[in-house]
């Protein structure tokens, strides 16, 4: 945080995209109330937007709705942290050319987020941070859960930073007026395993309404997004914005919520929410050596290691080839993966927490014909086909 | 504001594994992994877990 002051539990972070949860939690309350519905057509309230006769609110949440994402765009970054209004959002948005034709197939973008926020001012006539009080932060207790603004590291607001040559440098701020409902809420992580709580025990919207947010094209649900671990599943969203990343999600099954938030990052999100969740469903999982740096190894070397190799305990076949600078590791049947490497003899996949490792000989010689491959608290060898 | 998805991935050569939620688990190596995280300087963090309600973990 800022002046070194450590994370707290209080420690409250932009939470980005997780905002989007909220948004749709919101939306469904007003559906409830009959005052949307899933079909109802952006045309109701925007009309100028391109094809808002055929896109429905449905596919505002669910990301279907062909509507560029402004925030993609490099000009974005000529004005993301100096206010603009509504018209001028607006205005961004409704120049954009569509990326396809609604319903035709699913694309993340902000602007869906931001238009139903604008979308909830409309209806309840309005405040987008007062609707997101009344109607879920004071019900549901989330006391350090609201709208953004500036940060304020005095009231326990985290600063957010890259990691850039060797030291964390704070970023600049997203100004708020632009990511509204796509993004504007500060939360801890506290409230948010609450707030996913809340709204997997049907408390925030019915039964009814949250089958309908889970409803997923494989990752994109309404308002929620999918994420596969191992052979089950979990619901929630992740988010980023300036330099904090964060994470919310929810196993139905076992009634399990996981936040995370940060406000610098120089790692996989990946990788630290499988080592969390490993760690915690007690699975295999080997702290990884966080210590340990890539060494860079010239193309000639890396043929070396270039075969293919089976195992007599795994019944798969693994070919290790070169492209270009890079060692790849490809199993049979899947796709391949490359393979960074620690030293002479350890080459990692971090993302998947796979390490392939070779040995030397007494005199210090690479021994290339065989190898051991660790995955999952498993360890298998694996010898040079001839 | 990013855009990016970050979704989790389930390791290239896996197998099905039997597990369940739990509100007891190996808490100190959590700990452990996040002290690790934090002290090689990968990420500054908060995390919480949460089983039935209940806060199980808070770090």
């Amino acid at each position: 945080m800022e002046d070194r002051v450590p994370i707290s539990h209080e420690t409250k972070f932009r939470i980005g995209s997780i905002s989007k949860m909220f948004t749709a939690a919101i939306i469904f309350q007003l559906i409830e109330e009959g005052h949307l519905t899933l079909d109802t057509k952006l045309s109701d309230f925007y009309s100028q937007i391109p094809n808002a006769e055929s896109i429905t609110i449905s596919h505002l949440l669910n990301h279907r709705s062909g509507i560029h994402s402004f925030t993609s765009d490099s000009t974005y970054f000529d004005y993301y942290t100096s206010p603009k209004s509504k018209e001028e959002i607006l205005t961004l948005i409704t120049q954009s050319e569509p990326d396809f034709q609604p319903d035709e197939k699913v694309a993340y973008s902000n602007a869906n987020f931001v238009l139903l926020g604008y979308i909830i001012e409309d209806i309840t006539h309005s405040t987008y941070p007062e609707e997101l009080k009344k109607r879920i932060t004071v019900p549901f207790n989330l006391n350090d859960t609201y709208y953004g603004g500036e940060i304020e590291p005095e009231e326990n607001e985290a600063s957010s930073y890259n990691f850039e040559n060797n030291e964390w440098i704070i970023q600049p701020e997203n100004d708020m007026s632009i990511p509204h409902g796509a993004g504007v809420i500060v939360s801890t992580p506290r409230d948010l395993t609450s707030f996913v709580t809340s709204l997997f025990s049907c408390k925030m919207v019915t039964e009814t309404s949250l089958e309908k947010m889970k409803e997923t094209d494989h990752v994109f649900g309404r308002g929620l997004l999918r994420f596969p671990f191992y052979d089950r599943y979990s619901y929630g969203y992740n988010g980023g914005i300036d330099g904090c990343v964060s994470y919310v999600s929810y196993f139905p099954e076992d009634k399990v919520a996981t936040a995370f938030t940060s406000n610098g990052m120089n790692y996989s999100l990946n990788d630290i929410l499988i080592g969390i969740l490993n760690i915690y469903f007690d699975l295999p999982f080997d702290i990884p050596d966080l210590g340990a740096k890539e060494i860079a190894l010239e193309r000639e070397n890396l043929q070396k290691y270039q075969g293919t190799f089976s195992s007599e305990t795994l019944p798969l076949k693994i070919t290790l080839h070169v492209d270009g600078n890079t060692l790849f590791g490809q199993a049979t049947g899947q796709s391949a993966f490359p393979l960074s490497p620690f030293s002479e003899t350890e080459f990692r996949f971090e993302i998947a927490g796979i390490v392939i490792e070779f040995s030397k000989d007494v005199k210090g010689t690479v021994q290339y014909d065989t190898f051991h491959l660790r995955q999952s608290g498993g360890d298998y060898l694996f010898t040079r086909e001839q | 504001m990013k855009k990016s998805i970050i979704i989790m991935m389930v390791p290239t050569i896996l197998f099905s594994m039997n597990f369940q939620a739990q509100d007891t688990f190996n808490k100190s190596k959590l700990d452990l992994y996040l002290d690790q995280l934090g002290k090689n300087q990968k990420t500054m963090c908060g995390v919480v877990i949460s089983m039935e309600g209940q806060v199980v973990y808070e770090n």
